[in-house]
């Protein structure tokens, strides 16, 4: 067949001026039946809801959970001993406190600094009768930032000198004691003696995390370094900075700062401090895009079938446009742009809705009560009491591109046939 | 008109338009084959979740002195039996019980020469202990031999802390009843590694007569009951409660509201998985079925005017949307489980180890086709077959039959 095209030597304006129509015919063509059209951009909008509106409640929920997580003891990023991480020990420490803390301060990212002296004691009332093992912390209050150190049950207050003890609510059910009465701390020194320690308790908490409220005492870290016999040193230095999603940067810019001072420190962001968050992060973002996969392949089945009904239903007239000289490649760009401008509309109703949804589920937060029961595990993954979306706008551009490719992919699938098109033979095809 | 004529007139008219209904059945199985393999996946969560519950040394049902989940000290406890047994109950047979253990759990305080850690003691009766996860440990060196063994078994994770190794000796210290401290030394006869790293930083094993004799008691401080399966459970809570009156008798369930509260969401989760995913498929079924519907206008017009009843029109479109979805299901659902079939025996998610045993997973995720989970898939996706069909159908049935012609 001899094919009657365009003039291959049209001149640039002609060919903006045919461009410009097929936009437009394609246009056109969308509204021949506005009702397939609405349903399959509805589709397209529908996938693109589900999945951005569901990304935004978990990045709201994550980003709290960092956030809650991070501030209550472990901070954005430690410094610590390279050993540190993987074996806690007492002689693990870091040298040169005073220098280090003056040099971590001196980053204009970090907004707090909290030396922190670390280990396990044996922790009795005055009379030495009941004891409990337990994770025993020196802090500075003077610099200390941990939510933790700072929220004291009724009746009760956190450390604020030196001879000053504040601990678990449960830790202190155990023992037996108070705030006002004494408690005796043994434990083994950095020299592998005796560390003993006497303090007054001013307070307990309640952090509703089993192993802290069970297992964890705080006490001033001049008190903790006499006893254990700390000079000039802690375990950890923890640091806070504006965003917990930068920590792992800030943590490569302090170790380039410190590291050549004391070969001996290693930089710990959050994500290393605390694998189970970051796992948690990552696991729950794998699952959402796997979720969102199935939904953009389901999807792309829909559009091919619309692509489908629309191709065949104009057959007479692809055939009548290739009669009247139209090159089987602009017909195809027609079809093509319809399924453009088709999926923009899925895109334009997917987002609108996305942030409809997320705006108005924001004014108030989703509450997690409303999926069951969940105090224990609020508080162990630092989940709040209600999650505040956040509009996924990474997850709304990813989706859109993968939308747009989708819609072009199932359009071109049944396009292909204007090429094969008889036009004699589609001519005659029943309107 | 019989029905066998117009499931006949449906299937030759999805025939008709061959590739069309081809995409659209393609579609409806991928989702039904997605919603049968994710369904799988997230019961097999569910399944293992419940199991590990189960296996903390909770048992399905656990016995314990009233108080002892705030203060869980030897002075919380109770005595039982030597030959006490659960199927001996009325009304509770052997077949019901896959076992029970009772058992002596403390905190304690573990010295070794160099370290001192903060642990949960537990006395046990190894031959009893297959109904936990103590009996399924790897131990390197020796389990213990029986309830009078006088050596330890501590967790790899807490014998690097505190520098032991099998055979050398480690202090534990603990708080009688009196409130008095007891102390003594005991031998590391095995070091056991468990798929939740937490675990082995947590429980030390010894006798559970040798705890008795420690505190110088005879009691224990839980009895806990495993049962063949999870429905036997509401008669047993009964009788216990009626044995054991005075104590709390309690579910796995209460014992860890966490692992109960994700178990039951799953159940919500599979329904929000199937609504999302036919949800995006049925903008499709639903364009394609009106599509359908209206490009035959003068024919079903012709139908009509022949004599062919509304209702039989409209049970023609319901057919044809019914035929296309029972295809689809039928292929997706053998999809789904052909997927299924090689993974059955679990996939290995090692990456995200430690988030999952927060959340009492292990490793390994073993997905559970369950036979009333694809069945519900199969109803509810015939029910929204029919729904999807409905409105173009009334559409045709509404249509006098002159007017639908003339078009």
């Amino acid at each position: 067949m001899s094919e009657l095209t365009l003039p291959s030597v049209a001149s640039t304006p002609v060919r903006r001026a045919v461009g410009r129509a097929l936009i437009t015919m394609a246009w056109r063509n969308l509204w021949r039946v506005p009702r397939r059209t609405w349903l399959t951009a509805g589709g397209v909008g529908f996938a693109i809801l589900l999945v951005v509106f569901s990304r935004s409640i978990q990045i709201g929920a994550l980003d709290s959970m960092l956030e809650v997580g991070t501030a209550q003891l472990t901070g954005h990023a430690q410094v610590q001993h390279p050993d540190y991480l993987d074996d806690p020990r007492m002689r693990s420490t870091v040298a040169g406190l005073a220098a280090l803390t003056g040099t971590l301060a001196g980053h204009p990212d970090v907004q707090a600094v909290a030396p922190r002296g670390m280990g396990f004691g044996l922790v009795s009332d005055g009379s030495g009768e009941r004891s409990f093992g337990g994770q025993i912390t020196g802090i500075d209050p003077a610099v200390e930032f941990a939510t933790l150190a700072s929220q004291a049950l009724p009746g009760g207050r956190p450390v604020e000198r030196a001879g000053e003890g504040f601990m678990g609510s449960k830790l202190a059910r155990n023992i037996g004691v108070a705030p006002g009465d004494d408690i005796i701390v043994l434990g083994t020194g950095t020299e592998g003696g005796v560390a003993a320690m006497a303090v007054t308790l001013v307070g307990l908490f309640e952090s509703g995390i089993p192993d802290l409220d069970r297992g964890f005492l705080m006490v001033h870290f001049d008190d903790f370094a006499e006893a254990f016999g700390l000079e000039d040193e802690a375990h950890v230095i923890a640091v806070l900075t504006g965003d917990p999603r930068d920590a792992r940067a800030l943590a490569a810019d302090l170790a380039a700062m410190i590291v050549p001072l004391d070969g001996n420190a290693a930089v710990r962001p959050w994500q290393e401090l605390m694998p189970i968050l970051e796992q948690s992060v990552v696991g729950e973002i794998g699952g959402s895009a796997l979720f969102a996969g199935f939904l953009v392949v389901i999807v792309t089945f829909v559009v091919v079938s619309t692509f489908v009904m629309t191709v065949f239903e104009r057959t007479a007239e692809f055939g009548m446009l290739k009669a009247i000289g139209m090159a089987p490649a602009a017909i195809f760009r027609m079809v093509q742009l319809e399924g453009f401008w088709m999926s923009l509309m899925g895109v334009a109703l997917g987002v609108v809705a996305s942030l409809v949804f997320v705006y108005v589920s924001a004014i108030e937060g989703i509450p997690f009560s409303a999926f069951g029961d969940f105090d224990d595990m609020m508080d162990r993954f630092f989940l709040p009491d209600v999650m505040m979306p956040r509009f996924d706008s990474a997850g709304a551009l990813l989706m859109t591109a993968m939308m747009v490719v989708a819609v072009q992919v199932a359009a071109a699938i049944p396009a292909r046939r204007i090429w094969r098109l008889n036009p004699v033979e589609a001519l005659r095809a029943e309107e | 008109m019989k029905l066998r004529l117009l499931v006949q007139l449906g299937w030759r008219n999805l025939w008709r338009h061959k590739r069309r209904n081809g995409i659209l059945l393609g579609g409806i199985t991928f989702a039904i084959a997605a919603v049968v393999l994710a369904n799988s996946f997230i019961r097999g969560m569910q399944v293992q979740m419940a199991d590990n519950a189960v296996d903390l040394m909770n048992g399905h049902v656990k016995i314990l002195a009233p108080g002892y989940l705030d203060d869980p000290s030897i002075a919380q406890s109770f005595e039982v039996a030597h030959d006490w047994r659960p199927d001996a109950l009325e009304g509770i047979t052997s077949d019901m019980v896959a076992g029970w253990a009772s058992r002596v759990r403390v905190p304690a305080v573990i010295m070794s020469e160099r370290e001192t850690r903060g642990i949960q003691l537990v006395g046990i009766d190894p031959a009893s202990e297959n109904i936990s996860f103590v009996g399924k440990l790897a131990i390197q060196g020796e389990g213990l031999a029986d309830a009078a063994d006088r050596r330890v078994i501590v967790g790899a994770g807490l014998a690097e802390r505190i520098e032991t190794q099998v055979g050398r000796r480690i202090v534990l210290i603990t708080q009688g009843a009196d409130g008095r401290n007891r102390e003594a030394g005991y031998r590391v006869a095995g070091i056991y590694r468990s798929d939740t790293s937490s675990l082995e930083k947590i429980f030390v094993f010894t006798g559970r007569d040798t705890v008795q004799d420690l505190l110088e008691t005879n009691v224990v401080t839980e009895l806990s009951v495993r049962l063949t399966e999870e429905r036997f459970s509401p008669p047993l809570l009964q009788r216990l409660a009626n044995v054991f009156a005075g104590l709390d008798v309690m579910t796995w369930q209460q014992l860890d509201p966490t692992a109960a509260a994700m178990t039951a969401i799953i159940d919500v989760v599979i329904l929000v998985y199937f609504f999302i995913m036919m949800g995006a498929l049925s903008f499709g079924l639903v364009n394609s079925l009106v599509t359908a519907v209206m490009e035959r206008t003068r024919e079903m017009g012709m139908m009509r005017a022949i004599g062919m009843r509304p209702r039989s029109v409209l049970l023609q479109v319901v057919l044809e949307s019914t035929l296309i979805m029972g295809a689809g299901i039928a292929g997706g659902v053998v999809i789904g489980v052909l997927a299924y079939l090689p993974i059955a025996d679990g996939v290995d998610l090692a990456a995200f180890n430690e988030a999952l045993s927060t959340f009492g997973l292990s490793n390994v995720l073993v997905p559970q086709l369950f036979a009333q989970d694809v069945i519900l898939v199969v109803v509810l996706s015939l029910i929204l077959g029919f729904v999807a069909s409905a409105s173009p159908a009334v559409r045709c049935m509404k249509m006098g039959p002159l007017e639908a012609m003339r078009r």
